[in-house]
């Protein structure tokens, strides 16, 4: 079981390192909820995979020129949850972006369902999207 | 303030590091109390004993919390 929690979020990595929305929209439920903590524009909750997709991810690619990059630094799976833990850097109108984050994601049913990330600076991360 | 609560929900493990999920409750000064989740991180040396921690917090939920958010500007 908690093989199988990896494994989806390899492939969520995946998914969207490669640009395959298919194979990203795949490894949520249908009411998936993704928070953002802070102050920032961003900050919420994103429900479904659609708004995840077109309002989030969209948002901070269109902010960040492209630049915004994740690397996964560890995988920490278990039997329902699944902690990330990733760099997360981009720039966006001369401001630089590079912070640890611990994104913590709750599966049910072999598919992720709810997502909060927790920042290592949050305080940087509202500065940046600010 | 003061811790009214804590409670250790998960522990997720790899080779070196162990990520604690937490959720603490802590009563404020003026008598509201803020409840929110919080992972601690924890970094293992060669004799398995922790040599490095960090919290991940939403710390803008707490600077609201503790009616701090004036002073940030």
């Amino acid at each position: 079981m908690s093989v199988d929690a990896g494994l989806v979020v390899r492939r969520l990595y995946a998914a969207f390192q490669a640009g395959d929305n298919d194979a990203a929209r795949d490894c949520f439920t249908e009411d998936v909820v993704w928070h953002l903590p802070g102050r920032s524009p961003l900050a919420g909750d994103y429900v479904g995979f659609d708004r995840i997709a077109t309002e989030f991810f969209g948002r901070i690619r269109e902010l960040t020129s492209g630049t915004f990059k994740v690397e996964v630094l560890e995988i920490f799976p278990g039997d329902h949850r699944v902690v990330v833990l990733q760099r997360t850097s981009g720039e966006r109108g001369g401001r630089k972006l590079d912070i640890l984050v611990c994104q913590l994601m709750t599966l049910r049913d072999g598919r992720i369902a709810r997502v909060r990330g927790f920042q290592a600076d949050q305080y940087a991360l509202d500065a940046f999207w600010a | 303030m003061q811790i009214q609560d804590f409670q250790v929900l998960d522990m997720l493990a790899s080779d070196r590091q162990v990520v604690v999920e937490v959720q603490i409750s802590i009563a404020m000064p003026g008598g509201s109390s803020v409840t929110d989740e919080e992972l601690h991180l924890y970094w293992l040396n060669d004799e398995g004993k922790i040599n490095r921690m960090r919290h991940y917090v939403d710390t803008a939920k707490q600077i609201t919390a503790y009616g701090l958010e004036s002073d940030l500007g």
